[in-house]
């Protein structure tokens, strides 16, 4: 008997101990979506993650969209370590062997489109929806949306047009044909309609850091200028410089330094701050860092002596070119040359020195580069790991592309003399006398020079040449072919993407 | 009635006609080598006269006839038959069983005799085990038994092995179930083999299926051992040993280095007088020594079995920088409370140190960096230092040595290569991964009625492990650098419980058996975890290594936790008909928390039948063949592993997990939210099918045997962890896991043994496995083939697809070198006039097409020998170690030797000098990775009882081994059994901490 009970007693309390839930575990740390599009507070957060992303995928590792676009232009040299080094971005550079398997490209193709399916979700969920932000929401939304979709069709041509997530997980649910650059368009522009009437004025926004009806209105220019649709383009560009909010950094030195962050001259600009006092052991290589880790890559490497300027060094990334720094002393430019680079002289002079014969300096023509650089004060304090903690902003979008962008389309649609009224705007910023008497292919001409130097190191160089028509003879000798006018399709994506296959790859791949 | 009658005539009769016999008493002892053996039964041949001996090994029998024989018989020895002949004290010594049918195999929830098993159940006994010089659990499985894989994921002290069980079944952690007495437990790390008492590998569907979502990599049971009944024994082993290198690579020396770089156009790299052989400064003889001691013993009613064990492991890389220390407390005992009541508990509780340094990363390795480093750096400085190190010595931030000498900077090597030995030496700092463990399984076991038993069992595994390590400063260059000193401590809370409860019904009639059990279970998982990072400490010493110390502001902390549940009913019925014809069927029902609500469970079933034929009428008795038994198994197993659970739930979260580090989601001080994987509702079971049909056959009385089996083992729904493989990047989506496809693994196994003893008392035994591996992916889940491991660079060398090996190497194929300018020709395999990505295909497969494994034992006398090797054939590995941003590196001499050289050279293996850069994503990083190795040489002596007993022992064995000291293979790297942690990355060798080969001393005594 005492057996019997025994087993009874055991087989009851583990069938007690077994309820329905016992298999259930709730997730932990998770927000279900209804909770996070419930309130208007919520719904900020989630578009907050889109700052998050863009921040990511500007300042990746190894893959920053920012260096990546800026590769290919005449006005800077991937250089680094050696030849070898980081080839993915040597090949970018050298136009040669850019591998449809090409990590840098695949990472920003991916994080484009992670910005872009952050964006639908939020869409999808606020459209319907009765929150009092609802439109400045959408507004944001479909902003990043139009920038992400803009940046892809620039840099890969046609490419898949995805407005809604997939529900299920399913290859025929992911598969997506590719759109014409011509629906791309539309629907940044349609997008950036919807922003330039969701979004507040610069002098109104809540966070320094978010964009505004002037950032949409840019872009907007900027979207139809690269369509050549100049005369459309004109009054968004006006707009923008008609708006008291938004104008030129007085002094060309202040341009890109910390000081000026998020100033009068900044439409569109991503942040990084040094607060997580990130050192060896905490840092997160590849990860959602909050500091600019992308500058030391771009600090100047310990061939140079370059305490006594008061830069830190770094693994050598994106030197100057002789190209750039001839132009800039073509055009007797000084004080944006100062802001842009530093010649080998200049830094002689300045106490500092070059430790290497220039010849065994990859990539390496005559100086280094100031611009974005390792500026001591950028980072934390000394006594703590500098070089992981910079907090250099990148200006994705500012004042004076947008007066370029204005001068371009004035010039294009006739009307030269507006048009050399903005473009004397960003020439006499630089500390230059303003021109006069320039017309037509002239006065274009001098805005392709003005930009080559308002914008070197920002990587718009290279996408302006190609869509000028201008990059066959530019690049001429560099290795550029007519096919590096596109980035290849990241192979992934081809291989995964059921509706592509090896005849959709960009020409030439 | 009449009956009775008929008995009591019969006995009458008996005791007349002993009587006339000159019936008398006989007494005495039966025991085995260990001592007396309480339980066996002795009968008069012939009668039913008989009895069992006492707790003693006493019997005595009355009315014996002076002319008769003695039967004595006790279950797993030799039966003998012992003339009276007018004798009154007969003492019996019994050999333990050869007759390996007569055992009992531990099967899940419960046990069976081997002649009746109708799977594939490898068994490893004490005996294998003990001789064994291993360290782990896991290498005594190796080359052990056909179709187990060990390959070690290091040689490094303390660290694992992945085993594989008929091929990789799975993705992602396809390691066998490990069941230790009974408890499912995480890792086997805490278990010190001298308290294995046997192993079971279930290798076929049928047997493991009892195991449900768990056993489809196989299963392993581990019974640790119990006290005898009437052998009280103190037993201590003992083993001290020196570990050292056993590679035969060759890296470039000096001068072939500086014209290999010259001819690469590297014109600054110059001969400078240093020619450091980094393989020979890096590796060093290191210390190992292991201690086992044990006393058990069992009075009539409770067995013990209580152990204690240490093993101290010097590494061949920094000594004790990478060396393990594992202690173990161990307490079994097992008691007939009542006779309705059997309980047992294990008790177990260990405490292991393991101090990892970087390896298997191709970039900072500290094994990687010994492939790559200059020739031309020195080790130590030797008299006045350069100005980059006087600089590093005056800013603190130099490695040095204990003594304050200055470990060279690089010489030529640039990026993350630093000095290897300054490395391994200088940099790892702190306490290691220390981990308590404690396992333990309690069971009651009821006996109901007769033949029907209860069975409740609980299981309770809790592991608390710290990581503890900081990293003082150095600074060797841009990249190889850590400016501040840095502390991590990682925290793991693990636990699991177990609860099981098991009704055994056993019932024969006739010439009918027939086995029943079922049975339901439930069990938990339950592992927080905590990660605390901080760092800029005043002084870069231990002393100050202490958060309480550390700057503060900057301190990072983390954790979070990970839990599984799970219930389960299963249940088997075995019957056979005269122990000829078996069959046994086996159904379990698993519920899991990891699974989407819609689909939380899945019924497992399997079925297997036996037949010997060796028993059926036909059979010729004098057959050479006195044993012959066929089998087939059928059965369908799951697997769960690595599953976080709510996959089917779209979330968001405050945190981003890119990269593989959760970060708060913040932007510039804000927080915000991210939106979390897609939703994937569809997520099941993997499911594996298998198929196995073989033979076990005995021949020439016992002395050979043979075993064959072929088996099919698909494994549908294949689960992998990282879904973001399948999603195309225009998604824009993160993906948890998914179901990728299929796999089949086929193959043939033999076992074959033979085994004797010669008349002049020589005994030997050759024991020989040998297994084929076919593996395949047959479907992936999407049009595309999935990438896996990259080398520097990004490229992704190893890939699943469709129709080819698991894990297969990718790349460009070549067709040797362009005798005019020295590059690589790449196949135009697609045949397009162009060389493109599209030309990669598979270059090779990390899987063996053949695996064996063979034993030889000798003895004579007291003198015992034996011989254990293992091997693989056909499979390759990929020389991943090469750093092409860094050109200033060293390579194996092959690459200097067998490089072009000049136009017309037309018989280059590898490509000139200046061009082998390009191509670390070709065949040429191909290279065979077949090889044999010889586990363990080993010489005993066990001293002549005469002695031993004269100094009060019961046994003394001393002896020598050589483990793992000789190795066949071409491969020209470090060491061919170059492992992984990631299944993905199997044979991709980025620079592993080799297998070091062992000069082991042992003693062992029992008292």
């Amino acid at each position: 008997m005492k057996k019997i009970i025994f087993t009874v007693i055991t087989s009851l309390l583990i069938f007690t101990s077994c309820s329905d839930d016992f298999v259930e575990n709730p997730p932990t740390g998770t927000l279900d979506t209804e909770y996070v599009f419930s309130t208007e507070e919520n719904v900020e957060k989630a578009v907050l993650g889109l700052y998050d992303l863009m921040q990511y995928n500007y300042a990746k590792d190894w893959h920053s969209a920012y260096f990546v676009k800026l590769l290919p232009g005449d006005d800077a040299n991937a250089a680094g370590g050696n030849a070898g080094d980081q080839a993915q971005l040597q090949d970018i550079d050298d136009y040669a062997n850019v591998s449809i398997s090409n990590t840098s490209i695949t990472s920003n193709w991916d994080l484009f489109y992670r910005v872009i399916a952050l964006a639908n979700v939020i869409v999808d969920n606020v459209e319907g929806s009765s929150l009092s932000n609802k439109a400045k929401v959408l507004a944001e939304a479909k902003f990043m949306r139009a920038w992400c979709y803009f940046e892809l069709t620039t840099m890969w041509g046609d490419v898949p047009l995805r407005l809604h997530n997939p529900d299920v997980v399913s290859p025929e649910a992911f598969a997506l044909a590719k759109s014409p650059r011509t629906e791309i368009y539309t629907q940044v522009e349609s997008d950036l309609t919807e922003a330039i009437t969701g979004l507040p004025d610069k002098s109104a926004v809540s966070e320094n850091f978010r964009v505004c009806k002037g950032t949409a209105q840019a872009l907007m220019g900027k979207v139809l200028v690269f369509q050549e649709k100049y005369s459309q383009a004109i009054p968004y560009l006006a707009a923008v410089i008609a708006n008291p909010a938004h104008d030129l950094e007085p002094d060309p030195a202040n341009v890109w330094t910390i000081g000026s962050e998020f100033g009068i001259e900044s439409l569109f600009e991503l942040g990084y701050i040094s607060t997580e006092g990130y050192d060896w052991g905490s840092f997160k290589w590849g990860g959602r860092v909050e500091s600019n880790a992308h500058i030391i890559l771009m600090g100047t490497r310990d061939f140079f002596d370059v305490a006594p300027v008061g830069l830190l060094n770094g693994w050598g990334f994106n030197l100057p070119t002789k190209k750039l720094i001839d132009a800039f002393d073509a055009m007797g430019d000084t004080e944006r040359k100062a802001a842009t680079l530093m010649t080998e002289a200049e830094l002689i002079a300045g106490g500092g020195a070059v430790k290497e014969p220039a010849e065994n300096i990859w990539d390496y023509e005559g100086a280094i580069r100031i611009k974005y650089t390792t500026r001591a004060s950028d980072t934390s304090p000394e006594g703590t790991v500098r070089e992981l903690n910079y907090t250099t902003n990148w200006r994705l979008l500012r004042y004076a592309e947008v007066l370029l962008l204005a001068a371009e389309a004035y010039n294009k649609d006739g009307q030269d003399g507006q048009a050399l009224i903005e473009l004397n705007k960003v020439h006499e910023r630089a500390g230059l006398a303003p021109l006069s008497g320039l017309t037509g292919d002239a006065l274009f001409n001098a805005i392709v020079n003005e930009k080559f130097l308002e914008l070197a190191h920002e990587g718009q160089r290279f996408w302006d040449l190609v869509r000028w028509g201008r990059a066959a003879t530019e690049l001429a000798g560099t290795g550029y072919a007519s096919k590096n006018d596109l980035f290849p399709i990241p192979v992934t994506e081809i291989e995964l993407n059921d509706a592509l296959t090896n005849a959709d790859q960009n020409p030439g791949y | 009635m009449r009956n009775y009658f008929f008995r009591k005539f019969l006995f009458l009769g008996a005791l007349l006609l002993s009587g006339f016999m000159q019936a008398q008493m006989i007494s005495g002892t039966v025991s085995d080598v260990n001592g007396p053996l309480p339980g066996a039964n002795v009968l008069v041949r012939g009668t039913t006269n008989g009895t069992t001996t006492d707790f003693d090994g006493k019997f005595t029998l009355s009315e014996v006839p002076s002319d008769a024989v003695l039967h004595i018989s006790y279950v797993g020895y030799v039966t003998q038959e012992v003339s009276v002949a007018g004798k009154s004290v007969i003492n019996v010594v019994l050999a333990q069983s050869a007759d390996e049918l007569d055992e009992v195999v531990v099967i899940g929830y419960g046990t069976k005799k081997k002649s009746l098993v109708t799977g594939s159940i490898s068994s490893i006994d004490e005996s294998q085990i003990e001789s064994s010089s291993t360290q782990r659990i896991e290498q005594v499985l190796q080359g052990k038994t056909a179709g187990v894989t060990v390959v070690s994921s290091s040689g490094a002290p303390g660290s694992g092995a992945k085993v594989r069980i008929r091929g990789t079944g799975s993705n992602g952690n396809a390691d066998p179930l490990y069941i230790v007495d009974g408890m499912k437990v995480s890792t086997i790390d805490n278990i010190a083999p001298s308290d294995i008492a046997n192993m079971e590998v279930l290798k076929d569907a049928a047997s493991a299926a009892i195991y449900g979502t768990q056993g489809a990599n196989g299963v392993v049971i581990i019974t640790t051992k119990r006290g005898k009944k009437g052998q009280s024994v103190i037993s201590y082993n003992s083993q001290f040993g020196i570990q050292s290198v056993r590679t035969d690579m060759n890296l470039m020396n000096a001068s072939q280095f500086v014209q290999y770089m010259n001819e690469a156009g590297q014109n600054q790299v110059v001969d400078n007088g240093i020619n450091t052989d980094w393989i020979d400064e890096t590796f060093q003889d290191a210390f190992v020594q292991r201690h086992d001691l044990s006393f058990s013993g069992a009075t009539e009613k409770t067995s013990y079995y209580l152990s204690g064990s240490l093993l101290d492991q010097e590494g061949i890389v920094g000594k004790e920088n990478s060396g393990y220390k594992r202690y173990t407390l161990r307490a079994n005992i097992v008691s007939e409370l009542k006779d309705w009541l059997e309980i047992g508990a294990n008790i177990t509780y260990a405490n292991t140190n393991q101090s990892p340094i970087t390896e298997d990363d191709s970039y900072r390795g500290v094994v990687n960096n010994v492939l790559l480093i200059d020739p031309l750096t020195p080790v130590i400085y030797d008299g006045a230092l350069p100005d980059r190190a006087a600089e590093g010595v005056a800013n603190g931030t130099a490695m040095v040595t204990k003594n304050g000498r200055v470990y060279g900077y690089p010489t030529y090597s640039t990026g993350e290569v630093i000095n290897p030995v300054g490395y391994a030496n200088y940099v790892f700092r702190g306490e290691g991964i220390d981990t308590d463990s404690f396992l333990t399984s309690v069971y009651a076991k009821i006996k109901l009625m007769e033949g029907l038993s209860f069975t409740t069992r609980f299981g309770y595994e809790r592991a608390n492990m710290i990581d503890n390590r900081w990293t003082p400063i150095y600074v060797v260059g841009a990249e190889a650098s850590n400016t501040s000193v840095s502390l991590a401590h990682d925290i793991d809370r693990n636990s699991r419980w177990l609860w099981e409860n098991f009704a055994t019904y056993t019932k024969e009639f006739n010439d009918h058996s027939l086995t029943a059990m079922v049975g339901y279970s439930a069990e938990k998982i339950k592992n927080p975890y905590y990660s605390l990072k901080g760092g800029s400490v005043e002084r870069s010493i231990d002393e100050f290594a202490y958060f309480d110390y550390t700057a503060r502001a900057n301190d990072v902390i983390g954790g979070a936790i990970y839990e599984k549940n799970m219930t389960s009913i299963f249940g088997r019925l075995s019957y056979d008909y005269m122990g000829k014809y078996m069959v046994e069927g086996s159904l379990r029902y698993d519920e899991s928390s990891v699974f989407p609500k819609s689909d939380k469970g899945d019924l497992f079933p399997a079925v297997s039948v036996g037949w010997v034929l060796s028993k059926e009428d036909f059979w010729k008795q004098d057959a050479k063949i006195d044993y012959l038994k066929l089998r087939a198994s059928w059965g369908q197993n799951g697997s769960d592993a690595n599953l976080e659970g709510n996959g089917d739930l779209e979330f968001w979260q405050t945190v981003a997990s890119d990269g593989g580090y959760v970060v708060p989601v913040i932007y510039e001080g804000v927080g915000g939210y991210n939106v979390g994987d897609l939703a994937n509702p569809k997520l099941v079971w993997e499911k594996s099918e298998q198929f196995d049909i073989g033979f076990d056959l005995r021949a020439f009385n016992g002395k050979f045997n043979f075993s064959a089996d072929y088996y099919n083992k698909e494994t549908k729904d294949l689960l992998i962890t990282d879904g973001n493989l399948i999603v195309p990047g225009s998604v824009g989506r993160t993906l948890g896991p998914i179901n990728a496809g299929t796999i089949e693994n086929k193959g043939f196994e033999f076992e074959a043994g033979y085994k004797d003893t010669t008349e002049g008392g020589f005994t030997y035994g050759i024991n020989f496995n040998l297994s084929t591996l076919d593996n395949e992916t047959t479907d992936v889940s999407v049009n595309a083939a999935l990438n896996g491991a990259t080398i520097p660079g990004g490229e992704p060398v190893t890939r699943f697809e469709e129709g080819h090996p698991v894990w297969y190497f990718y790349g460009y194929k070549t067709n040797g070198i362009d005798s005019q300018t020295g590059a690589p020709i790449i196949v135009d395999t697609d045949g397009n006039g162009t060389i493109t990505n599209n030309d990669k295909t598979e270059i090779g497969s990390p899987h063996p097409d053949l695996l064996y494994g063979a034993s030889i034992n000798l003895g004579y006398k007291n003198f015992d020998f034996s011989l254990n090797l293992q091997g693989t054939e056909g499979n390759d590995i990929f020389a991943a170690y090469h750093q092409p941003s860094r050109p200033l590196t060293n390579k194996p001499v092959e690459y200097f030797n067998g490089r072009w050289t000049q136009p017309g050279d037309a018989n280059a293996k590898y490509p000139g000098a200046s061009q082998i850069n390009g191509y670390y994503d070709t065949d040429l990083m191909i290279d065979d990775g077949s090889y044999m190795r010889i586990k363990q040489i080993q010489l005993g002596y066990t001293l002549p009882t005469s002695i031993v007993e004269k100094i009060n022992l019961k046994k003394l064995r001393v002896y020598i081994s050589l483990d793992d000291y000789f190795t066949f293979t071409k491969y020209n790297g470090l060491d061919p059994e170059a492992g992984s942690y990631e299944d993905n990355s199997q044979g991709v060798d980025r620079g592993f901490y080799p297998i070091p080969g062992k000069a082991l001393f042992g003693l062992s005594v029992d008292f």
